[in-house]
């Protein structure tokens, strides 16, 4: 391994342990923070030799340890309140589909216009799945197996000679359509639990005036994983829903 | 008390001359116990420039990436010089308390 990568690695554990150190903060403050202290070292290694790793070390040490920053930056932090609209917002983006749709518009618009929430979670919120738990509901309608069935009555023949095709849920196995069922109704559940789960991430009350608030098990790096990995058999099984409809 | 101060020496920094964050931060972190690590600054430098008291610009660099300069504002020479008048009354009461002390 060469020196250069030594180097790359040391500044990446370092921004990495700063980006967990900074999870409880208002994420369009750290963001931000995050890039100028990457700025600051970028600036710092232009005097370094390269592959100079106690220069570099030096240097890293003297912008400070990632927990003594998280902790300045949540003093210096105006205290973060969650406004109605963005308490309101993951019950909307769940629920709001049956108030004529109309509810969950209202709730779109309060997830794309509030700063608590990064674009992910946005992404999500939209599109899994439009209209919340009421567009699954329109999904179940839709999908429901169709037999299309075409024929003709031969001459002689005392009954027609038919041809049926199959659309739908009912051509996957039973026990695959037990689980696609699960997945696609649990995925926007899910979703709003995160949104939720965002909001309750170090935001100001009555007992916790500044909004510190110390995450007591910070999300694994397994447990991100297996997030993703649910989402992306949720929109799988659901692309495979809307093929087998044609 | 110490955090409110270093703000007012950004300031003072700036007073003479628009400087980058990295330099600002070394100046600072060289004076004897003004800041104990360098990376406490920024939040510093965001909150002045979100207060209108310094203002950011972009400039090429022949040395590395391009840096984010800070200028002062008009608001901020005002508060500066509002500071310094402060600041030597403060300094002057507890310099004459401390020494009846002795």
């Amino acid at each position: 391994m060469s020196e250069h990568t030594v180097s790359d690695r040391i500044i990446e554990e370092y921004l990495g342990d700063l980006r967990d150190a900074l999870r409880t903060i208002n994420p369009s403050s750290s963001k931000e923070f995050i890039a100028e202290i990457e700025q600051h070292i970028s600036e710092g290694r232009t005097s370094l030799e390269p592959g100079d790793e106690v220069g570099l070390r030096n240097l890293l040490e003297r912008i400070g340890s990632p927990t003594a920053l998280a902790n300045e930056l949540r003093e210096t932090e105006p205290a973060r309140t969650v406004s109605a609209m963005d308490r309101a917002t993951p019950w909307l983006i769940m629920f709001g589909g049956f108030a004529f749709g109309f509810g969950w518009l209202v709730g779109l618009y309060g997830l794309w216009s509030s700063k608590t929430w990064r674009i992910w979670d946005k992404l999500l919120g939209t599109f899994i799945w439009p209209g919340g738990l009421l567009g699954i509901f329109y999904l179940f309608l839709a999908i429901p197996s169709s037999t299309a069935c075409s024929g003709f009555q031969g001459a002689g023949q005392t009954a027609p000679t038919l041809t049926c095709v199959h659309h739908g849920i009912a051509t996957l196995p039973h026990a695959l359509q037990l689980l696609a069922g699960f997945v696609i109704v649990a995925a926007p559940i899910f979703t709003s639990f995160r949104l939720g789960s965002v909001l309750s991430r170090g935001y100001a009350d009555a007992s916790n005036p500044r909004g510190i608030r110390v995450v007591k098990s910070r999300q694994s790096r397994t447990s991100k994983r297996v997030t993703w990995i649910f989402y992306c058999l949720a929109l799988l099984i659901f692309f495979i829903f809307v093929l087998t409809l044609h | 008390m110490r955090r409110g101060a270093i703000e007012y020496c950004v300031l003072a920094l700036l007073q003479s001359e628009d400087r980058y964050g990295f330099e600002i931060t070394r100046q600072l972190s060289d004076a004897d116990g003004l800041v104990t690590s360098e990376g406490t600054v920024y939040p510093l430098l965001t909150r002045l420039r979100n207060d209108g008291m310094v203002d950011t610009y972009w400039q090429e660099s022949t040395e590395g990436p391009p840096r984010r300069y800070y200028r002062i504002t008009t608001n901020g020479q005002r508060a500066l010089k509002s500071f310094i008048d402060q600041w030597a009354r403060f300094r002057d009461s507890v310099d004459d308390i401390l020494s009846r002390g002795k």
